[in-house]
Formats: structure tokens, C-alpha cells, sequence
């Protein structure tokens, strides 16, 4: 068989195969979302390495978050053409979920307010946040959440919870673009009052996210027409190189600090170029259909969790104050006596109930949020497996097209 | 100087009141529900009566060693005394609890009590396990077949409870023990829990954030007696 004809039929076959399962999926979340309404309404309410890294704290005075807020409003959209091609400054962003920090055991986790279940949920509702936040920028091109790094990324945003308890969120955040140049690396820290939770429509953490996108558009802005350019290219040339290394090698190099560079570009209408740009546009559709479950689960888990984050901030302040109230303070009671025994163990009692309603809280969480996240799991890992086995097979067929082109040496 | 360091080497080797010397485990298996049984508990008073006998038989002899007029009661320290009526009246309080629902796998155990908190505890692979909050030190784990938990609490209190399960398997014996540094001795009074089971109740609930406990009319017919073909359960020991 032809195995130009082969390439056309797999990528018609490709075509055919991602609408299929965006509309697929897309049923089983509708499905799925529908069930969870059932679901309520059928119930009846009877009973490193020495490196530092710099940490941005977010003031969360109202001034300061109205300042943040409007500097991101006030920038001039970054147009969408320019010449033949879209404006060199339009990079398509791929924030990938977040990781976390889980390094001590499950019970000194409950007592700093952590549940791992929770954690699984928010690492996929946070870069949601920050997706919002950069598309109202209007400063980028596509944004898109992603369960892995893919090639064809041109920035790349990486996290990590470090600390969220309604409180507190801490992340540490990494943006690099397709030459591996790092363009952040740093930690953000914002403390949230009460008042932060009277807003139903704003989340309350969201100066951090406006802060942070502020800092992407300040580290791109630091780069010049040329630079931008070339991360726009080495995006397509680093994901040709995976598909069809031996074709694409000749295009990238990479210097001694591990950053990649072009060596020369192939022609417009290069026939590699063009199939390569083909299976890119497949590999979208894959990664809108896991997006557009990422925008679904955010839509469906904002109300819960900001609640929960809510409550949990209310808590864990109260059991704080209490500790530093009573922690060295004698009973005043003769020890030994009953009133002493009562209100030592009294204390005790306290603190281990006040455990007792966050894990009780954390378990109301996981009963909304965590069927939905489970089912967009399943769903992503089915997707990136069908994705992989996709590769295997334009990978094979690249290479045996780039033999025939190249013809026997 | 010498003598000051086997003073201090002798005084490092003393054991702390209450310490467990955990023998090696042979983890029982506890889960199921438990309701007190009032005719297998002790009697305060009972136990009360017993410590004072105890603590005047010790007096007097004491008392007899340095030569004291014999045939007169020997007192007992009224502040002690107060301070061992406060125990009774104390571990009497904290183990009053009717209904125990405990949950065990190989690694951990959850101990769900009626009107207070639950104990838990995850198994370490040797000895117990030590958590330390700003208000206690919690000590748990497996002395022989036996579980312990321990509560050190400032003003020199120690709680400690010993979970032992009887040979059938349907009672459960919980020894509530209390030290306190103001009283001469322990005192330990003991609970007995039957295995029941849990009917059920024609409801389930969930925890919610957004609405609290929301509970749903459960479709499973009250009581079914089981298929005739159906196969025993199995209880897996890990041991």
C-alpha cells in the first residue's frame, strides 16, 4: 500500500477517531453530570538543591487586590495577527495539574488541615484558576489545562500545592518555554482574611493568580521579537522531532546549558513540515477534549470548595487561637484535684473533636467532589492511552515516509 | 562525681510511670459494633473500697516498720485521698461510653465512641506509636494481643485504655486506667462491651459540604435473611 495514501487514511482515520471521542466523552460527562443532580435531588433532608527560590507575598488589603486586578484589566490585548502570522507575542500556554507536597504521615497531615483526597482535587481545579485568569488577559494564545507536558507546548506552566487550607495557599510555580528557557521559578504565598469569602463570584485566592499571570506577561515581555519567534518555532520543530526524530534533528540544537536553539528551519512548504503540523492540529483535539473536563469539574466543584475551604479556614484558625490561648497556661486548679483533671482532658477533648469536624468536613468534600474528579481520570487516562498509541503509529509511518524521500545513499 | 554519674545513669534507666513495655503483637481482630455490658462492669465503689484497703494496709505497715503504736488506724493524707476520689469519679466519666463501632485493617484501627472522640491508631511495623499534640502525647499499639492506647497529659496525668478481646471473639474488655502524680497507685476500672449487630435502619446518610448530612431511604429490605446457597463469610486474619 501507498504509504502516503496510509497517512491520509490514518489521519482521516485520527480525525474521525478524536471528534469521536470528544463527543464520546463529552456525552459520559453530560451523563455523569446529570446522574449527580439526581443524585441530589433524590435525597431527602431528614436526619532541591540549595537553590533559592524567591517567594512573592500577596497582600490581600483590598487596595492591593483591586490594583493587581485592574493592572491585568487595563493591559492592551495582544492582537491577533500580525504580517501572514499571529503576533509573535501570542504563545500557546499549557498549564499542567498541579503537583503536591505530601511528605509527612496522614495523621500530622490532618492536623495541619490536609486531606489527601481534597488535595487530589484542588491540584486539577487550581490550574483551572489560573487558566481563567490568563485568558481574560487576553495577553496569550490558547490556554489549556493538561494532565502531561506535550511536545507541542510553546509555555509550559508547572506547580506545586504547598500549603492550602483556606487559610493559606501556597504554590510553587515553574514556566518554561519550548527552548527550556526558565521563565519563573518562584513560590506564592497569600493569607486570606474572612472577608476574602463574602464574595461568592471572586475566588478568594484570586490576587495570587493575578499576581502570577502579571509575572508570565513581565517575563515574556523581557523577551525580544526574535526570541518569541524562535520559541514559536522550536514548538514545532521539538514535537516533529519527537514523531520523526531522524528528519527533524538536523533543525534543533541545544547548547551547553541544556537550552535548545534553531540550527536552520525547513522550508514553508516542506511535505514533512506540513504533516507534522497535520498530526499537531489531531494532537489539539485530544487535548480540548481533556481540557474542556477540566472546565466541567471546575464548574461543577467551585461552589463545594469554596465552602469547604471556607469552613476548613474557620476551623483551623479557631483551634490556633485556642492552642495559643491555653498551650503553657496552668489550671489554676490544685493539681490532682477533679476540676484539674477535668480540664486538662477537657482540652484534649476539644482539640480531638475540632480534628473529628474537619475530617467530617473533608469527608463531605469526597462525597460532592471526588466521583466527578474519579470519572475525569478515567476518562483522561483512556484519552492519553489512545494518544500514545496514535504516536506509535505516526511515528512509524514518518519514518518509513522519511526513508522513501530520502531514498537509498 | 562518680557517684553523681551512676546517680544520673541509675535515674535514666528508671521507667516512666505508666510506660509500656510492648511484648511482641498478636494482633487480635476487633472490628464489628460493641454495646456495654452493664452486669460484666466493675464497681467503682467496689474499686474504690479496694484501693483504700490497699493504700491503709501499706500505711500501716509502714508504720509498723518505724516502730508506731500498733492497733491504731494509721490516717490517710486528705489530699490524697480527694485526689483518689477525684480518679474514680474521673475514669468513671471518660469511660461511660454505651457504643463502640471499630473498623481495623492489618495496618490501622479506628476506634468510633458514642459522645466523644474516636481513637485511632496506625500499627507501626515494631513497638508503638508516639504523636505528640499541643495537648497530649498520644501512645498506641499492640502489647501482645492486646491494644493500648495512652494519653500523657500535663498537671501529671496518664490515661490509658487496653483494649482484649475474649477467646469467643464476642466480648470485648476495656481497662481504663488513670496515674496521676498526687496518688500513690493507679486506678483502673474496667468496661465489658458485647458484639451486636447494626439493623439496619431503612436510611443511609452522607456528609456534605453544602448541606450537611443529607440522608436517602435506602432501597435494601430491613433484615433480609440470607440466600441458602449463599457462601459463609470468611474472616481473614492477617496473621
Amino acid at each position: 500500500m501507498n504509504l502516503k495514501a496510509l497517512f491520509n487514511d490514518t489521519l482521516q482515520t485520527s480525525k474521525q477517531y478524536w471528534q469521536a471521542l470528544a463527543s464520546r466523552f463529552a456525552c459520559l460527562l453530560l451523563v455523569a453530570g446529570v446522574s449527580h443532580l439526581l443524585g441530589c435531588a433524590a435525597q431527602t433532608p431528614s436526619p532541591g538543591d540549595g537553590e533559592t527560590i524567591d517567594t512573592v507575598v500577596i497582600n490581600s488589603a483590598a487596595r492591593t487586590t483591586r490594583e493587581s486586578a485592574m493592572a491585568l484589566k487595563n493591559l492592551n490585548a495582544v492582537s491577533g495577527t500580525d504580517t501572514a502570522d499571529r503576533a509573535p507575542a501570542l504563545l500557546d500556554v499549557g498549564i499542567l495539574i498541579f503537583e503536591t507536597t505530601e511528605t509527612a504521615d496522614n495523621s500530622s497531615l490532618r492536623q495541619q488541615g490536609v486531606f489527601p483526597l481534597v488535595r487530589k482535587a484542588e491540584s486539577r481545579y487550581l490550574p483551572y484558576l489560573l487558566r481563567q485568569t490568563m485568558e481574560a488577559s487576553r495577553q496569550w494564545g490558547v490556554v489549556r489545562v493538561m494532565p502531561d507536558t506535550h511536545a507541542s507546548a510553546e509555555l509550559v506552566v508547572t506547580g506545586d500545592i504547598q500549603v492550602s487550607n483556606g487559610e493559606q495557599l501556597q504554590l510553587h510555580i515553574q514556566a518554561h518555554d519550548s527552548s527550556d528557557r526558565l521563565w519563573l521559578n518562584k513560590v506564592y504565598r497569600q493569607h486570606v482574611s474572612a472577608m476574602a469569602y463574602e464574595d461568592d463570584q471572586t475566588d478568594p485566592f484570586q490576587p495570587l493568580f493575578d499576581r502570577l499571570s502579571l509575572d508570565l506577561i513581565e517575563a515574556r515581555n523581557r523577551l525580544n521579537r526574535s526570541q518569541l519567534e524562535e520559541i514559536h518555532q522550536l514548538a514545532i520543530l521539538r514535537y516533529g522531532q519527537v514523531l520523526a526524530p531522524e528528519a527533524f534533528k538536523q533543525y534543533i540544537h541545544k547548547d551547553e546549558t541544556g537550552q535548545f536553539h534553531v540550527e536552520r528551519l525547513p522550508a514553508r512548504d516542506d511535505p514533512m513540515l506540513r504533516r507534522v503540523r497535520k498530526l499537531q492540529e489531531y494532537e489539539y483535539y485530544f487535548i480540548d477534549s481533556v481540557d474542556d473536563q477540566y472546565s466541567d469539574l471546575f464548574v461543577q466543584m467551585k461552589q463545594t470548595y469554596q465552602r469547604w475551604r471556607q469552613y476548613s479556614r474557620e476551623l483551623m484558625v479557631y483551634m490556633r487561637d485556642y492552642k495559643e490561648r491555653q498551650a503553657g497556661q496552668s489550671s489554676g486548679f490544685r493539681r490532682g484535684s477533679l476540676a484539674s483533671m477535668n480540664e486538662v482532658y477537657g482540652d484534649y477533648e476539644w482539640y480531638r473533636m475540632q480534628e473529628l469536624n474537619l475530617a467530617e468536613l473533608a469527608s463531605g468534600f469526597n462525597n460532592e467532589v471526588l466521583p466527578t474528579v474519579l470519572t475525569l481520570d478515567d476518562n483522561v487516562v483512556q484519552l492519553d492511552g489512545n494518544l500514545q498509541d496514535q504516536y506509535q503509529k505516526w511515528q512509524s509511518i514518518l519514518q518509513q515516509i522519511f526513508n522513501l524521500e530520502q531514498g537509498p545513499i | 562525681m562518680f557517684l553523681l554519674a551512676i546517680a544520673g545513669l541509675l535515674t535514666g534507666c528508671q521507667s516512666q510511670p505508666g510506660e509500656i513495655k510492648a511484648r511482641k503483637a498478636l494482633r487480635a481482630d476487633f472490628s464489628g459494633n460493641w454495646e456495654m455490658d452493664y452486669s460484666l462492669n466493675d464497681s467503682v465503689e467496689a474499686k474504690l473500697d479496694a484501693y483504700f484497703y490497699r493504700m491503709r494496709r501499706s500505711l500501716s505497715r509502714q508504720a509498723d516498720g518505724r516502730q508506731f503504736e500498733t492497733g491504731r488506724a494509721v490516717p490517710i493524707n486528705p489530699g490524697t485521698a480527694q485526689t483518689v476520689l477525684a480518679m474514680a469519679q474521673f475514669v468513671e466519666k471518660i469511660s461511660r461510653v454505651q457504643v463502640m463501632e471499630i473498623e481495623q485493617t492489618y495496618t490501622d484501627i479506628r476506634v468510633d465512641r458514642e459522645g466523644t472522640f474516636s481513637l485511632n491508631c496506625h500499627f507501626p511495623t515494631q513497638g508503638l506509636e508516639q504523636t505528640n499534640n499541643p495537648f497530649a502525647t498520644e501512645v498506641c499499639g499492640w502489647d501482645g494481643h492486646q491494644l493500648v492506647f495512652q494519653l500523657r497529659l500535663p498537671e501529671g496525668l496518664l490515661v490509658q485504655q487496653r483494649f482484649s478481646l475474649s477467646s469467643g471473639g464476642d466480648q470485648i474488655n476495656v481497662a481504663t486506667t488513670m496515674i496521676s502524680d498526687r496518688a500513690p497507685e493507679p486506678f483502673t476500672l474496667n468496661r465489658s462491651y458485647s458484639r451486636f449487630d447494626k439493623r439496619n435502619r431503612g436510611f443511609t446518610c452522607e456528609q456534605t459540604v453544602q448541606k450537611g448530612k443529607v440522608c436517602t431511604l435506602s432501597s435494601e429490605p430491613e433484615d433480609l435473611p440470607p440466600a441458602p446457597d449463599a457462601p459463609k463469610p470468611m474472616i481473614m486474619n492477617a496473621d
